[in-house]
């Protein structure tokens, strides 16, 4: 696409967000916003029309090392080629299993913020476990990143020797082994100690051109090229030959940024700076225009012009720990990820990107391993390999935008780090991603574009051309019932009768508001609509935990009104309704204490029932503690909380306490325990607020010994002090009853337990900084421990 | 060069007394037996010239008259500044429809909102259940200007809207304009009076010749 490659970070902005500010009564700038719309609607029309049946897909690997200035030493094919073959693809299978099932517990995934949670399901990036027909083969494009490539001081000046490149060079192609001999160098770009390489398969270098390069040093004074980006562009024009129809296919612009940025846990700030610096200053300047010809993409133009943007980085990004708790963490965490997403709660980036200071937009997967920095040798290591007097960090990361399908698919298939290689500092990280494009003809596409431009001029001009007239099929749309994360579609049919293209949108009753309330999404929120046809606006409905929260107050009738605006035309009511489902999910100790009987049937009568008649605890809680310790024994309970377990199951789970069903029983489905266990958690985790009460949190880890904590639960609320006494007896049941078997001790066991469930039941309340909120997640953990062991 | 107004309109009334008509009759001067009714809101403008050469733009948003609908009409009537609001000469009961419609004006519209009693379908006199006397005995009492129109025949359209038109610029005080679209700002482009949130300094912007 590269006349035409739009910014990634306007191409990602939902088009609805583009328009101008309107409502029930005052509509915005209609002029504008048919602008906007037929504009984004002939882009996508023509890309549509000139879509031929062929598509191609690209593997990229992508990998980040920070090599300390080191030369090369050692065998770097676990960094360079596929999983499969290396030492740890046991565990990375394993760990990629977790993703999907636990990805609700997962920090940020369970967020109080409806954007969010609509956020994720529309962009959903499903990791494809490796094991399976997706697994990366040989990767189309290798692209490696180094950084520190020479810390001499001299390096520090410019230079422009490229000894140390030919010697990672000749590293990579030794690591390829007999793989070697397919591939070569496509392009590379060094600034002083930041080297990218990229290489290519032989068979496809042709199609890669139009590389450019640039890079940008930052830090003080922005010339200290020891820290800073470089950044290289290619685009990709998959064979006339093997793309069938298409005779003159698009082109897709990809894009690579590997950065150094500015290191020490403090700089947190500065590094913020640095990438919104380097995302203005790193700029492709166009080749001069040799013999002026058609090639109309002679401006410079920004790293964010392009169809997939990819950045890896050593960010030094570190966590807002204390040491003692993340070596704590890390050395319980074996193969619990939940142990690793507490860790990662406090990770800068993590937070950087969470509140947009850095990176806002970007996508990075779920991390599975070891932090990458910083590694010691003989006496100056703890037991995990980390230098004593660096707090261990995920420094090294792979992070990437692309453009809206159906321009392009970015699947990401790996994340990992190669303890292996164990030369530098740091340990390297690789990614494997498979990139899907749709084959394009370019001139296909120019005509269609233009046809449809043509068509659809002038029609704003309703004094000559008439008014919009648009009809749904219906004003009233009826869900039937919704029930808690399970999504929900139905289509709301609107026909254009007029003898003019027009433009719709939907608009919020009150500027500023939002078009539909936080459980309902409707896709496309805006769109053009050609004289006498018709569109189908698919409508979801979707109750995330923060909706489920609200609606779990109310009434079991949810409706909300739409307002469908035609530019210079009508406005059009849409009543949309549904039965909502209410649930023990997501719902508040003090209520569920309270209820008679299931929350399904008996919440409507909570208000009736006095506060003396609650019952001690909230008999979903008991329900699911008893199932468990009536059905689970030996090895399952061993690993009763950290396997993963289907989200169907917890969904059936949740359903019977819900109703009042019967519980499924283990014959069923050797998996329930699991389940059951899974079931327990987020039960737990979706509470509105934590079991202990965030007041507390600080005298909880005062408490010195287990008389101390006890004590303490004198001054729980009543709704508090009996779950938390029924959970942490069964915890230490849990314990009590591992077999002779078990991987771990029982003292171990419990550890784990307690760094599982304490960041669940003494929850950090929502939205606040947790550098400054300064409690410590093992100080917790070790608070519950008293309990269980 | 003559002064130049513009006024947001908004319609209301029970569903079925002829609001839609009405609209079409001002704007278009035609009427329509079988129209579809509205579930929603229409727009449109019509222009007014008075006998000193003033002109006057109503912006006119015709409502959905349902009880369904009923919480979305102050987003249409806010910032309104003036309201037609309909009853059907034939039906006694769109008069206290229309009652009902008077005081949540009263109660919820911006206060200089100028009101307009409106009975239409008189071409139906023989049918008719609202005398003139009693409709317009209560406009009196509340201060509404009042009248009785048919929109088949077209008989007393124009005369309203030509009557609050003149009582208009007089009440509401609106900011002149030299002309403009729908397109301009949201809130910059309805004259009159806007309590709500419109700063003073959007005056720059009503001068734009676009
Ligand atoms: N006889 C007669 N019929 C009318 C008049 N105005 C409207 N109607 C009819 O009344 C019905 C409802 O009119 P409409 O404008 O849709 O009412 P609205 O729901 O208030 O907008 C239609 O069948 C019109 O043809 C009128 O002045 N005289
Ligand atoms: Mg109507």
């Amino acid at each position: 696409m590269a006349s035409e490659t739009v910014d990634l970070r306007v191409a990602r902005q939902p088009l609805h967000s583009r328009l101008s500010p309107a409502s029930a009564g005052l509509p915005g700038d209609d002029i504008a916003d048919i602008e906007i719309i037929r504009e984004d609607w002939i882009r996508k029309e023509a890309l549509k029309r000139s879509t031929t049946k062929a598509t191609k897909s690209l593997n990229i690997r992508i990998g980040s090392f920070n090599v300390n200035g080191k030369t090369p030493s050692q065998d770097l094919s676990p960094w360079l080629r596929s999983l499969s073959i290396h030492t740890h693809s046991k565990t990375g299978a394993q760990m990629t299993e977790w993703i999907s099932p636990l990805k609700p517990v997962s920090p940020f995934n369970i967020s109080t913020n409806p954007i969010d949670d609509k956020y994720t399901l529309q962009h959903e990036q499903p990791l494809l476990p490796i094991t399976s027909s997706c697994s990366p083969s040989d990767p189309d494009l290798l692209v490696l990143g180094f950084q520190e490539l020479d810390l001499s001081t001299e390096a520090l000046l410019y230079t422009t020797n490229t000894l140390k490149e030919d010697s990672w060079v000749a590293a990579v192609f030794a690591g390829l082994g007999e793989k070697a001999v397919l591939y070569e160098k496509l392009a590379s770009k060094q600034l002083v100690g930041m080297l990218m390489v990229i290489i290519v398969k032989k068979s496809l270098f042709p199609n890669f051109d139009h590389i450019m390069f640039c890079s940008a040093g930052a830090g003080i004074m922005g010339f200290m090229g020891n820290k800073g980006a470089t950044a290289i562009r290619v685009s990709f024009t998959p064979s006339t030959d093997d793309s069938a129809d298409a005779k003159t296919p698009h082109c897709t612009v990809l894009t690579f940024v590997n950065a150094h940025l500015a290191a020490f846990e403090e700089m947190v700030e500065r590094r913020n700076n640095d990438f919104q610096e380097l995302s203005k200053r790193l700029v492709f300047e166009a080749p001069t225009p040799m013999g002026a010809n058609s090639d109309t993409s002679n401006e410079s133009s920004s790293i964010y012009k392009s169809d997939a943007l990819f950045w890896f980085v050593n960010l030094n990004y570190r966590l807002d720990l204390s040491d003692v708790d993340t070596r704590n963490l890390l050395a319980l965490h074996s193969d619990e990820p939940p142990i690793l997403w507490t860790l990662l709660k406090y990770d800068q980036l993590k937070q950087a990107i969470h509140f947009r200071k850095a990176f806002a937009d970007f996508h990075e997967h779920d991390i599975t391993h070891l932090p990458s920095y910083r590694f010691a040798s003989g006496a100056l290591k703890d037991d995990l390999g980390y230098d004593k007097k660096r707090k261990p960090a995920w420094t090294d990361r792979i992070l990437y935008m692309h453009s809206p399908s159906p321009s392009i698919g970015v699947h990401q298939l790996s994340y990992v780090s190669h303890p292996e290689i164990t030369m530098s500092d740091h340990r390297p990280i690789s990614s494997d991603f498979k990139i899907q494009l749709p084959v394009i003809d370019q001139d296909d596409y120019l005509r269609n574009a233009d046809k449809l431009s043509h068509e659809l001029w002038g029609f704003e001009d309703v004094e000559a051309r008439g008014s919009p007239r648009i009809k749904l099929k219906s004003n009233s749309i009826e869900f039937g019932k919704i029930f808690y994360q399970q999504s929900c579609q139905t289509t709301l049919e609107v026909d254009n009768i007029g003898d003019t293209p027009c433009v719709i949108r939907f608009v919020p009753a009150d500027i500023g508001g939002s078009i539909c309330p936080d459980w309902l999404r409707i896709e496309p929120p805006a769109t053009l609509l050609p004289a006498h046809m018709s569109i189908a606006i698919t409508l979801t409905a979707f109750v995330s935990t923060a909706c489920a929260r609200l609606l779990n107050q109310g009434p079991r009738r949810i409706e909300c009104m739409l307002i469908l605006h035609t530019a210079l035309g009508k406005d059009h009511f849409v009543v949309v309704g549904g039965e909502y489902q209410h649930t023990c999910f997501a719902n508040s100790l003090a209520t569920l204490t309270r209820l008679t009987g299931p929350v399904r049937t008996s919440y409507a009568t909570l208000k009736e029932r006095k506060e003396e008649q609650s019952a001690s605890v909230p008999r979903e809680a008991m329900r699911l503690i008893n199932w468990l310790m009536e059905h689970v024994s030996g090895e399952d309970i061993d690993c009763l909380f950290n396997r993963p377990a289907d989200e169907n199951t917890v969904a059936r789970i949740r359903e019977c306490l819900d109703t009042g069903d019967e519980l499924p029983s283990p014959q069923d489905n050797q998996h329930l325990p699991h389940g059951f266990a899974r079931t327990l958690l987020q039960f737990l985790d979706t509470l509105a607020e934590p079991i202990v009460p965030p007041t507390l949190y600080s005298r909880c880890l005062a408490a010195t010994d287990r008389n101390e904590a006890f004590e303490l639960l004198d001054d729980f609320p009543s709704e508090s002090v009996n779950i938390w006494v029924s959970l942490t007896a069964f915890l230490h049941y849990v314990v009590q009853s591992s077999p002779s078997s078990a991987s771990h001790s029982p003292s171990r066991r419990a550890e784990i337990l307690a760094a599982i469930f304490a960041p669940i039941l003494l929850g950090d309340p929502k939205n606040v900084d947790l550098q400054s909120y300064g409690i410590s997640p093992v100080g917790k953990a070790n608070f519950l421990l008293k309990f269980i062991q | 060069m003559s002064k130049q107004f513009q006024f947001k309109l908004v319609l209301l009334g029970e569903s079925a007394v002829g609001k839609s008509s009405l609209v079409l009759r001002f704007v278009k001067d035609q009427f329509d037996d079988y129209r579809e009714s509205t579930i929603g809101a229409a727009f449109l403008t019509q222009t007014v010239t008075l006998e000193d050469q003033t002109m006057v733009k109503f912006e006119i948003w015709d409502t959905a008259g349902q009880e369904r609908y009923k919480s979305l009409a102050p987003m249409y009537y806010r910032n309104a500044n003036c309201a037609v609001v309909v009853y059907d000469i034939t039906q006694s009961a769109s008069l206290e429809k229309a009652r009902t419609w008077i005081r949540e004006l009263q109660r919820q519209a911006d206060p200089s909102i100028v009101i307009a009693l409106c009975g239409n379908k008189a071409d139906l006199s023989a049918r008719r259940q609202v005398t003139q006397e009693e409709a317009k005995k209560y406009a009196e009492e509340e201060g509404l200007m009042w009248g009785e129109t048919s929109a088949k025949s077209g008989e007393g359209v124009s005369d309203i809207f030509t009557a609050i038109a003149k009582k208009l610029p007089l009440t509401a005080a609106p900011s002149q304009r030299a002309g403009g679209t729908r397109g301009a700002a949201p809130g910059a482009a309805r004259a009159g009076v806007d309590l709500n949130k419109q700063p003073s300094t959007q005056g720059s912007n009503e001068a734009c010749n676009c």
